[in-house]
């Protein structure tokens, strides 16, 4: 028999009576007894306690190197690195918030029409203003200016109301913007670098554990600092700026996925101010935009801005990961920067070898003798989810004049700035701890890294909705492959809220610029406007008399109203008539639905576009139809539902909408 | 020729010249026992890896009076050792006696039997503690 232990012993008391057996079994003129006392128990212990310590680091250390049955912090993190999975931190509930002040009115008239507000004492609340809820406090997200129509993304986001006195004459307007708010603080990590700093992929470690993100990153050419930026400066889309002339050099370093990442999406930011075209041209909003009216009752009307994007080559850029013990580590580059000689050069070879080795693609370190700012965020947590309402107090108000300041007084600015309010519209929500080991395993498990390129058209579709809405979000898009083209439709909506077909030319260059870095070398993108086809609705039925009718026919109108709503349908969805009829037949007071007839509509005022779907010709389906008294501003006809099986079939490219419910919404009412 | 039967690790350890072992063993059964005992005594608890009862606690007595009192908490001390770890041996009597020519020493003597078989052998060690 062979002499040895059975490696499937690997406890200590396994391996101890596989040893004790062994001794008895080959040994026994040595020893005969292995009871505690005896010495040879003591050397068996001792063996036995080695091998069972051996066993269990072999399966600890195997244990690891396994997502299932991984325990430490530190190896979940290794591994969702590995899995190309950026961890977060907590979360910050975010809400929005709507800003109120008082503004006088202009000392006069404009065109005989009511004195409008003086928009010289619109005040700018400036992002990272915070406004609060007992102790959870909420930075809003972006500068909110009472004289603007819009937010930074371009969405109308402004609501003028009267102030009136007792006897009801207006004495001033009550402004409300709104604007994202978000949990936690702001705070600025400041550090001047020194030649033992500078190293490849130097890293930094925020000086606390409950930092939720990194917002900006820049560097002044100076370690001779007295002065510390504004929070304007941490938010200029350039890589080298000034901030004005003769100011100090400002290198801001931006956020990648990967430090291999060479693009960014970012503003074409203003330098026309300048000379040498580093200096920003307007401090507050350094980017370039423009904005698109509507005439709307005869005035025009500012409805939609779109800033300019294009991708831009990124070489200072940063990467941030969480360490073990949950503070936030931020890597810079790993080269000095291409071109740059380096002092132990002697040769051309040796300067071109330095070349090679030091050129910018993983990004470029800091310089020695720079001072370093890093805005982040702390906060965040399950805690801070909080209902509507809750947000009251403005705690601290950055403040600053959009007007003419030389055409105010003091005493009624004070005044606009004691009338500001705030309340929060919805819900503070999304707030979450970081992620706990079972959830990253969870997200390295089921992560699987998104491709950054598009080869499917459903790839478009994805990659334009994270095209960042500031450079144009279309209320509604489409994307198909015809004739070897990929072709994108977009429909947006006007400021009444109807859809429309117009493509602004900045939308569509922004679109082909952001998509130029993702799609295929041989694809070709045509974008080009959606259809509408604007519909009107008769509904024929018979009502309850012991209700009132009139509310009746309301919440019928209203049923088909929301049944319709473009908010709640996509481009080529198909509408199941069937679906409508049952609802309307629900409504509390009507006792049956006679007949629904849909009416295509077009042209003096609506969509030009005609739907296609067949027209009803009297006495080919149904002789209920005879009773229609159907009529609209606009061309019309009746579609034959039972030709298309009660259901408005879409074009991909296309969508319906009931254009002016009230009047495009008809009810023939019977009582009984 | 027969192998002669040894009976386990002599207690303290010492090399075996004479017959070339790196740890002289136990030639007889009361040999064996001696050992056990000393192995009981002299080894502190905790100490016995993955055994942390094994042993005596004699070493808390280490300044304590060398009285009577003293002298019966080891008693109480060696006799429940004893008794407990190694079961086939029979402690009759224990005696503490102070060395005189040391008055921090003390010595403990062990009156024990063994058993084997129908056969019961009466013996006794003392150690300086």
């Amino acid at each position: 028999m062979e002499k040895k232990i059975n490696y499937l012993s690997r406890t200590f008391s396994d391996i101890k009576n596989e040893l004790v057996k062994f001794s008895n079994q080959y040994y026994p003129e040595i020893a005969d007894d292995f009871t505690d006392s005896s010495i040879g128990a003591w050397f068996i212990d001792l063996v036995s306690a080695v091998g069972d310590d051996l066993s269990y680091h072999t399966d600890r250390i195997y244990q690891e190197t396994n997502i299932n049955s991984a325990n430490l912090r530190s190896t979940l993190l290794n591994l969702a690195r590995t899995n190309g999975v950026k961890v977060p931190g907590a979360k910050c509930s975010m809400c929005e918030v709507e800003l109120s002040c008082v503004l006088p009115m202009s000392a006069s008239e404009i065109n005989g029409n009511i004195a409008q507000p003086d928009w010289n004492y619109a005040p700018i609340i400036r992002r990272t203003s915070v406004v609060g809820a007992g102790s959870n406090l909420y930075e809003i997200v972006e500068d909110v200016n009472f004289a603007e129509q819009f937010n930074s993304d371009g969405f109308s986001n402004r609501k003028i109301v009267p102030a009136r006195d007792s006897n009801g004459n207006i004495t001033g307007y009550t402004i409300s913007k709104s604007v994202v708010a978000v949990n936690g603080t702001t705070k600025v990590y400041k550090k001047v670098l020194y030649s033992s700093d500078i190293k490849p992929f130097m890293e930094v470690i925020l000086p606390e554990n409950n930092v939720v993100g990194v917002e900006s990153i820049i560097f002044k050419e100076t370690s001779d600092i007295t002065i510390s930026p504004q929070t304007y400066e941490y938010y200029v889309d350039a890589e080298e700026y000034r901030i004005s002339t003769g100011a100090v050099m400002t290198y801001r370093y931006f956020e990648v996925d990967s430090l291999a990442d060479q693009y960014r999406f970012g503003n074409i930011a203003d330098f026309s101010d300048d000379f040498d075209g580093t200096v920003i041209a307007n401090i507050y909003n350094p980017h370039i935009y423009e904005d698109y009216t509507e005439t709307v009752g005869g005035d025009s009307v500012k409805t939609t801005r779109y800033y300019r994007g294009k991708w831009k080559a990124l070489s200072q850029k940063f990467i941030t990961e969480y360490t073990d013990n949950g503070y936030l580590k931020i890597i810079f580059g790993g080269s000095n920067g291409y071109g740059v000689i380096p002092d132990s050069a002697t040769t051309y070879g040796d300067y071109m070898a330095s070349n090679i080795i030091n050129n910018d693609m993983l990004g470029v370190l800091p310089k020695e003798g720079w001072t370093m700012y890093v805005l982040y965020r702390v906060g965040g947590g399950v805690s801070t989810n909080l209902g509507p309402g809750s947000i009251n107090t403005i705690v601290n108000a950055k403040t600053d004049w959009g007007g003419d300041v030389t055409k105010t007084n003091g005493r009624e600015r004070g005044k606009v700035i004691a009338s500001m309010s705030v309340t929060n519209l919805s819900t503070a929500l999304a707030g979450k701890d970081a992620p706990s080991n079972e959830e990253l395993k969870y997200l390295i498990k089921y992560n699987t890294s998104a491709q950054n390129r598009a080869v499917t058209v459903k790839d478009y579709k994805v990659k334009l909705m994270q095209m960042p809405a500031k450079f144009g979000a279309p209320f509604r898009n489409t994307v198909i492959e015809s004739n070897n083209k990929v072709e994108m439709s977009f429909l947006g909506l006007n400021a009444q809220g109807q859809l429309d077909s117009s493509l602004p030319q900045t939308l569509v260059e922004n679109v082909l610029e952001y998509m130029s870095n993702y799609r295929q070398i041989n694809d070709y993108i045509e974008i080009k406007s959606g259809r509408i086809y604007n519909i009107g609705v008769e509904a024929e039925v018979f009502i309850d008399k012991n209700y009132n009718t009139a509310d009746v026919v309301k919440n019928v109108i209203n049923k088909i109203t929301d049944y319709f709503a473009v908010e709640n349908h996509d481009m080529g969805e198909d509408i199941f008539v069937g679906d409508l009829e049952k609802e309307v037949s629900l409504v509390d007071g009507v006792i049956s639905l006679i007949k629904l007839r849909i009416f295509k509509i077009w042209n003096n005022g609506y969509s030009p576009d005609k739907c296609p779907l067949p027209k009803f010709i009297e006495g080919s389906s149904c002789d209920s139809s005879k009773s229609s008294s159907y009529s609209v501003p606009g061309e019309y006809e009746e579609i034959d539902l039972e030709q298309i099986d009660s259901v408005l079939y879409g074009d991909y490219n296309s969508m319906y909408e009931i254009k002016y419910p009230n009047r495009d919404i008809q009810c023939k009412v019977k009582l009984r | 020729m027969a192998k002669k039967q040894l009976f386990g690790i002599k207690f303290p350890f010492l090399v075996d010249d004479e017959k070339k072992y790196y740890v002289a063993a136990n030639d007889t059964v009361s040999d064996k026992v001696r050992s056990q005992l000393m192995h009981i005594v002299f080894t502190p608890k905790g100490q016995r890896i993955r055994n942390p009862e094994f042993g005596t606690d004699l070493i808390k007595h280490i300044f304590s009076q060398n009285d009577g009192i003293s002298w019966e908490a080891v008693k109480t001390e060696v006799s429940e050792s004893v008794t407990r770890w190694a079961t086939n041996i029979t402690l009759n009597n224990i005696q503490v006696v102070k060395n005189e020519e040391n008055e921090s020493q003390i010595f403990v003597r062990l009156d024990y039997s063994v058993t084997e078989g129908n056969k019961t052998t009466n013996d006794s060690i003392a150690v300086q503690l």
